[in-house]
């Protein structure tokens, strides 16, 4: 009653609350109801994917923008003394609790504007590796491969060095690496895993995704790095799994022999 | 027209080969007169009309004819590269997809580079567009020359003229048919280009639109049976067998599709056999995972046929296995 009382005085009736209250609640669920429709139509169009799916959070921000304007537009007619008095608080708020929030919602408008990443990328951000999943308006949610869902604050990319595997393409390089002794068939052992990646069922290959085999001589081995693009960022790990298996099963059948002891552990498992 | 053709929904081989290659004509006649030197390579989808372009050489080089078979290796090429004119049909069948399945590929191409007499090749358009982009197989053919998609008139004629009586033409009913038709186009970029459809207005629909006369129920079913099978005439030939009837209405010309969505295992099998035409059952069983069900599934959507060890595309399934594979972005 004192909280309805004291809304009274500045001018903010029940209509208006119950207004107000109707207004988020329309954007809650228009906001809802958009991203469905778009992440339904975007993955039925596997080219447009990112792109479409980089519309949610746009539209997220203008129906959450227009139900901010909707909600504060009976506070921008306050008499002086009134809105002296909502600033003041305003003020308070924003200094002593709100600080964080405010700026990973102006992380998120860079977000926006600069695009330094997309919904559906795959991005590396203060050391999370995963899919972007959403960009809200305070934070950002990667999914890593290990299905956790990790919520980055906005406000991170002002500090934070950001990596994007992808940038906003659905294709994206994906790196195999693959130990071989030193005194092994090397060039061989090369053709092998650049067989395995072009006759993957997830590769992409063009004149502007070309693939390459590369080879590294280490104390006690080589490594072979074979680099080539899947069609579908998504595919990244089932597409190592596929040209290591299948490379593995052809050094064996050849007698290329591997060493003994795992080598190397990708940052991204 | 050659059994091996009719049973593939084949075409006659009298279909004039300058309609067949449009504007590569002029390139494919220099190589044959002697002007040009080749290797040659003539690229075109599956049932388009290869094998008439072929014959046109065969006849104008009096060459040797060797068509591959699946499995095939390079022996068989070899032991016609004697000096001669080659003819060589079907190169799809040069290549598996699997560590070590270039090597025929590449023996070939190694051949082919000491060659001084005239050798056309006859190649599947996404055999060949997969392996210009991963074995650099352009280079190795200095002219290149495809087979063209056909108008609808074309279509009609041909296929009128294979028949001597046709079946009575009725209209659709007005709210079955539509005012776009969706065709396929090529978006080239170097040696890659990918097919994409494009839903265009349907001129015999424009032209009832703004006529007080109705269309010719002919003209609007030969109109979609081009547009449907993309202007490729053995696979519009193909359609036309398997829905003929004693009438024929336009909304009975369709390709067979699929009631659901392929998986991946399923579409990237559905490529390999789009891109071989006809391939060995166990070359795809060290491939495919689950080979037998997926086969099986791909059978009863009428896509693919599987008999004496041999899994074969069926020419009507052609439109579908472009448009699934292409939308799962399968190279």
């Amino acid at each position: 009653m004192i909280v309805l009382q004291a809304l009274g005085d500045l001018g903010i009736d029940r209509g208006t609350l119950v207004g107000i209250a109707g207004v988020l609640v329309a954007a809650y669920l228009a906001s809802r109801v958009v991203g469905y429709a778009l992440v339904a139509v975007a993955e039925r169009s596997p080219r447009r994917r990112i792109s479409i799916k980089m519309l949610i959070p746009i539209t997220r921000f203008l129906i959450y923008g227009a139900a901010a304007f909707l909600v504060l537009g009976p506070l921008l007619r306050l008499s002086s003394a009134q809105l002296l008095a909502a600033s003041g608080l305003l003020g308070a708020a924003v200094g002593f609790g709100l600080k964080d929030l405010l700026a990973g919602m102006i992380g998120g408008l860079v977000l926006i504007t600069e695009r330094p990443y997309q919904v559906g990328d795959k991005v590396t951000i203060d050391g999370d590796y995963g899919e972007v999943t959403d960009i809200g308006l305070r934070a950002t949610t990667l999914t890593t491969p290990d299905d956790n869902a990790v919520r980055i604050p906005n406000a991170t990319l002002f500090t934070a060095n950001v990596s994007n595997a992808n940038d906003g393409d659905p294709e994206m390089m994906v790196v195999v690496e693959l130990a071989v002794t030193a005194g092994t068939d090397v060039d061989r052992a090369s053709v092998i895993v650049e067989e395995a990646m072009v006759t993957s069922k997830y590769v992409y290959v063009d004149d502007d995704h070309p693939f390459a085999v590369l080879v590294e001589d280490e104390t006690y081995h080589r490594t072979i790095r074979g680099k080539a693009y899947v069609a579908d960022l998504r595919d990244e790990f089932a597409f190592v799994s596929d040209v290591t298996e299948r490379s593995m099963a052809a050094f064996a059948s050849e007698g290329i022999d591997m060493p003994e002891a795992p080598v190397h552990v990708s940052e991204h498992r | 027209m050659s059994d091996r053709a009719v049973e593939r929904g084949g075409q006659d081989p009298a279909v004039d080969v300058p309609t067949l290659l449009g504007d590569d004509y002029e390139a494919f006649e220099a190589v044959l007169s002697g002007e040009d030197a080749g290797p040659v390579a003539v690229v075109g989808e599956p049932f388009s009309g290869r094998e008439s372009v072929l014959a046109r050489a065969l006849r104008a080089l009096d060459a040797t004819h060797v068509s591959l078979d699946p499995g095939d290796g390079i022996d068989r090429i070899r032991a016609q590269l004697d000096g001669a004119p080659v003819v060589i049909e079907d190169c799809q069948h040069l290549y598996e997809r699997r560590i070590g399945g270039f090597e025929t590929l590449s023996a070939f191409l190694d051949d082919l580079a000491s060659v001084d007499a005239p050798v056309v090749t006859g190649w599947n358009r996404y055999a060949w567009a997969y392996l210009a982009a991963v074995q650099a197989l352009g280079p190795a053919f200095p002219v290149r020359v495809e087979v063209q998609s056909l108008s609808a008139d074309r279509i009609a004629e041909l296929v009128v003229a294979r028949y001597d009586e046709m079946p009575a033409f009725l209209a659709d009913d007005s709210e079955q048919s539509g005012w776009t038709v969706t065709t396929r186009h090529e978006l080239g970029w170097r040696d890659w280009s990918v097919s994409v459809p494009v839903p265009t207005l349907d001129p015999v629909a424009m032209r009832s639109l703004f006529s007080n006369s109705d269309p010719d129920p002919a003209d609007v079913t030969f109109g979609r049976l081009a547009a449907v099978s993309n202007g490729n005439l053995g696979v519009a030939t193909a359609i036309w067998e398997a829905r003929r009837g004693s009438e024929v209405r336009p909304s009975d010309i369709a390709a067979p599709t699929s009631d659901r969505d392929l998986s991946r295992e399923e579409a990237f099998c559905l490529r390999i056999v789009l891109a071989k035409e006809r391939v060995d059952r166990a070359q795809l069983a060290d491939i495919v995972d689950e080979l037998d069900r997926v086969l099986g599934r791909l059978a009863r959507d009428g896509l693919v046929t599987v008999e004496d060890g041999i899994v074969e595309l069926v020419p009507t399934a052609v439109p579908t296995a472009v448009a699934t594979t292409e939308r799962g972005r399968i190279l």
